[in-house]
């Protein structure tokens, strides 16, 4: 029993003196208390300088207070110049407002513009890890001013995020469901960095080319498309996006019917579900090469879809590339995608596509069908 | 001095030398542990830390005391809290093929937490009320196993039948509930179905810090006890301990070990069988020391396992590996080599 006690004294020790240090790092309380300092002193200069010019209406730009897409009260001590973006839909509105070179740090999926991928090739940019879990080490290691999340991937890292004493604001970025959402991430990031005219701009200019496609649609008079989105290659199951996902919101301004809007968010429908609503066009967007790409669509012809209206007419396309991208992200190159969709819906209204990573069934394929159905 | 008296001296020294041993070893490794990340922050910026004060350093501190010590620290308080409950267990049940995961406790906590959290989403905010609820949902699958064993004859193979059975049932109702936890209430809970240690807050250091301290304690002041229940009930009588009382006390410190180990980091298993089996190994079977050493060695273990997840999940970019997932494949082999040795003889 002696033993024991002297063990479990030791023991208890040196287990204890770990914690002790653990709970108290002394020097991460010192840091704070000197920008808290830097803080009261940046506010004092401020008042004396309206004390002095009386009449003209001065208000200090920093710090200020803005209210992230979570609701939080963020404040911004001053104008960030060390920009962490954690979703490829984020980097594209950052450097959408002309931001861009504030940028220190992304997300791996970050691809536009193609400058990221070149600053991050060339090291000028950081690679803070996958969109789903980024890499703390490396957003800490860069030591941002700000860091920009996603309300969708990134929620859970909240207590992190505060733990390690960062700034983060959370905008809807890749979880946007509409024109809406996209224009008030870009709203919010615009305020942060006061430039909230550049927005402005951006923001008519997206409102008016949509609303350019939307009249043109209804002074045509066209009837809606019904559309089959899948994610990915049939062989993973009919993956699609239902009513709350920006794909959703995509199809339906430009003239479509989304079959699995009746289902809110991700979803895998079934085949039967698929053959009795009977799309009038597939899309599967999808990563991979224009070969994969034309695999994918021998696929749908060899599946149980080749009984539907789409493949009977020939309507399948392929994204890949930049045009999945566009189409899955929502970011500030919405027009380019509702114009995308638009022409695959209403080729008759906006002519057909006509872009590289667009791949569409061939012909000969969709008369082989056809005789085969003949035939069966 | 007659033979017996010589012969606990000369296991005591030994003890003594072992834990010396071991003592050092888990300070290299912690050290070495704190040196292990993606960022470029080595021993040597580290050291230069304790030391100056800088202006680069209050990144450097960020990174080492939130990020990677409550990290280092987690896994080794959650390797003492498996390992001692291991043996706790397999004191209990006098079977040394018994562990908190294979007998069903880890799925049990899980389960029920899941369950908890679906009902009451708010109680996830709380560690306290999680662990609490997990606790209960370890002491009802071990009560399962327990019961289940004793209707198919009592022996060695069928509490680990029983074990089996119960196990399968509560890891597919969890698997299932962390499915609607994550996706309904955007919660990262998947990923304790496998354990992970990515996502320690500094907060859990503290609670995992006092649980295992209190724990250890307690483990060491049953170890007699232990040791009596082992020879057998009447043996146990005899030296005026009251068997009964010793395996329910005994069962539920096991318990509260398991649940707070899973609430904080989710199912690690296989460091309560392979620890104190290596204890075994080294001392034998007086608890008095297999304790201990089995405290020290699971603090090794994990803290071990946990710098291979890093340095691979980091050489091969694939993201974070689970550590649950390691352990298992260092465990498995182990538990089948024992079945091999005890159950065939």
């Amino acid at each position: 029993m002696k033993i024991s006690i002297i063990v479990a004294l030791i023991l208890g020790l040196i287990i204890g003196a770990g914690v002790v240090n653990l709970v108290s790092p002394g020097s991460v309380t010192v840091t704070t208390t000197v920008t808290q300092n830097q803080k009261v002193s940046e506010t004092s200069v401020s008042t004396v300088v309206t004390t002095i010019m009386e009449t003209t209406t001065i208000k200090p730009e920093y710090p200020l207070t803005v209210v992230d897409a979570l609701g939080r009260m963020i404040e911004i001590s001053k104008k960030p110049v060390r920009v962490v973006s954690l979703s490829p839909a984020i980097t594209e509105e950052l450097y959408a407002l002309g931001l861009g070179k504030y940028v220190v740090g992304v997300d791996s999926f970050s691809d536009y513009p193609p400058e990221v991928v070149k600053l991050r090739n060339e090291g000028k940019i950081v690679d803070v890890g996958g969109y789903w879990q980024p890499n703390f080490e490396k957003i800490v290691e860069i030591e941002p001013d700000l860091v920009v999340a996603d309300t969708g991937a990134h929620i859970k890292f909240r207590e992190k995020f505060s733990e390690l004493g960062l700034t983060v604001v959370y905008v809807k970025g890749g979880a946007a469901s509409s024109l809406e959402d996209v224009l008030s991430d870009i709203g919010l990031l615009a305020q942060i960095f006061h430039i909230e005219e550049v927005a402005k701009n951006i923001s008519l200019k997206i409102k008016e080319q949509i609303g350019s496609i939307e009249r043109e649609l209804l002074s045509k008079n066209v009837s809606k498309v019904k559309v089959l989105i899948l994610l990915g290659p049939p062989s993973w199951g009919y993956w699609s996006a239902g009513s709350g996902t920006f794909i959703n919101y995509v199809v339906k301004v430009s003239g479509g019917y989304n079959i699995a809007s009746k289902y809110h968010g991700w979803i895998k429908l079934s085949a039967e579900d698929i053959l009795l609503e009977n799309p009038d066009v597939i899309v599967v967007s999808m990563m991979g090469s224009p070969g994969e790409a034309k695999k994918v669509i021998d696929e749908i012809f060899s599946s149980e879809l080749s009984q539907t209206n789409a493949v009977k007419k020939g309507n399948v396309y392929v994204l890949i590339g930049d045009a999945n991208n566009i189409l899955v992200r929502p970011s500030p190159r919405i027009v380019e995608a509702v114009k995308l969709m638009a022409q695959i819906l209403h080729s008759e209204v906006f002519g057909e596509v006509s872009r590289e990573d667009v791949i569409k069934a061939s012909p000969q394929l969709t008369s082989l069908v056809a005789q085969t159905v003949y035939v069966g | 001095m007659d033979y017996a008296e010589k012969y606990f001296q000369e296991k005591k020294r030994k003890f003594f030398l072992v834990l010396a041993f071991l003592s050092v070893l888990l300070t290299f490794t912690f050290i070495f542990s704190l040196n292990i990340g993606s960022s470029n922050v080595g021993l040597l910026e580290i050291l230069t830390l304790m030391s100056t004060s800088s202006k680069t350093s209050s990144t450097l501190i960020n990174i080492v005391y939130n990020l990677r010590l409550p990290r280092t620290l987690a896994a080794m308080f959650i390797g003492v809290l498996l390992a001692i409950s291991g043996v706790l267990i397999q004191s209990v049940t006098r079977n040394s093929l018994a562990e908190p995961f294979l007998l069903g406790l880890s799925s049990g906590a899980l389960t029920f937490m899941a369950l908890a959290i679906i009902i009451v989403p708010s109680i996830a905010l709380s560690l306290h009320y999680v662990s609490v609820i997990s606790f209960i949902g370890a002491l009802i699958a071990f009560t399962l196993t327990l019961t289940l064993s004793e209707a198919i004859g009592g022996s060695a193979t069928s509490l680990i039948l029983a074990g089996l059975a119960v196990t399968a049932g509560f890891s597919g109702l969890s698997s299932f509930l962390a499915f609607i936890v994550q996706s309904k209430l955007n919660m990262p809970f998947l990923i304790l179905l496998l354990g992970s240690l990515s996502q320690i807050l500094r907060g859990h250091v503290v609670m995992l810090a006092l649980v295992s301290i209190a724990g250890f304690t307690l483990a060491l002041i049953m170890a007699k006890r232990l040791n009596a229940i082992i020879y057998g009930d009447e043996h146990a009588l005899q030296l005026g301990y009251n068997p009964k009382t010793v395996r329910i006390f005994a069962s539920m410190l096991a318990a509260l070990l398991t649940s707070v180990s899973v609430a904080i980091a989710g199912i690690i298993g296989f460091i309560g069988l392979i620890v104190p089996h290596m204890s075994r190994l080294i001392i034998g079977s007086d608890n008095r020391y297999v304790v201990p050493l089995s405290a020290l060695l699971g603090a090794l273990v994990l803290c071990v396992s946990d710098i291979f997840v890093r340095i691979a999940s980091e050489g091969l970019a694939i993201g974070e590996i689970p550590v649950g997932a390691v352990t298992s494949v260092l465990g498995a082999p182990f538990f089948a080599y024992l079945l091999l040795t005890k159950v065939k003889a």
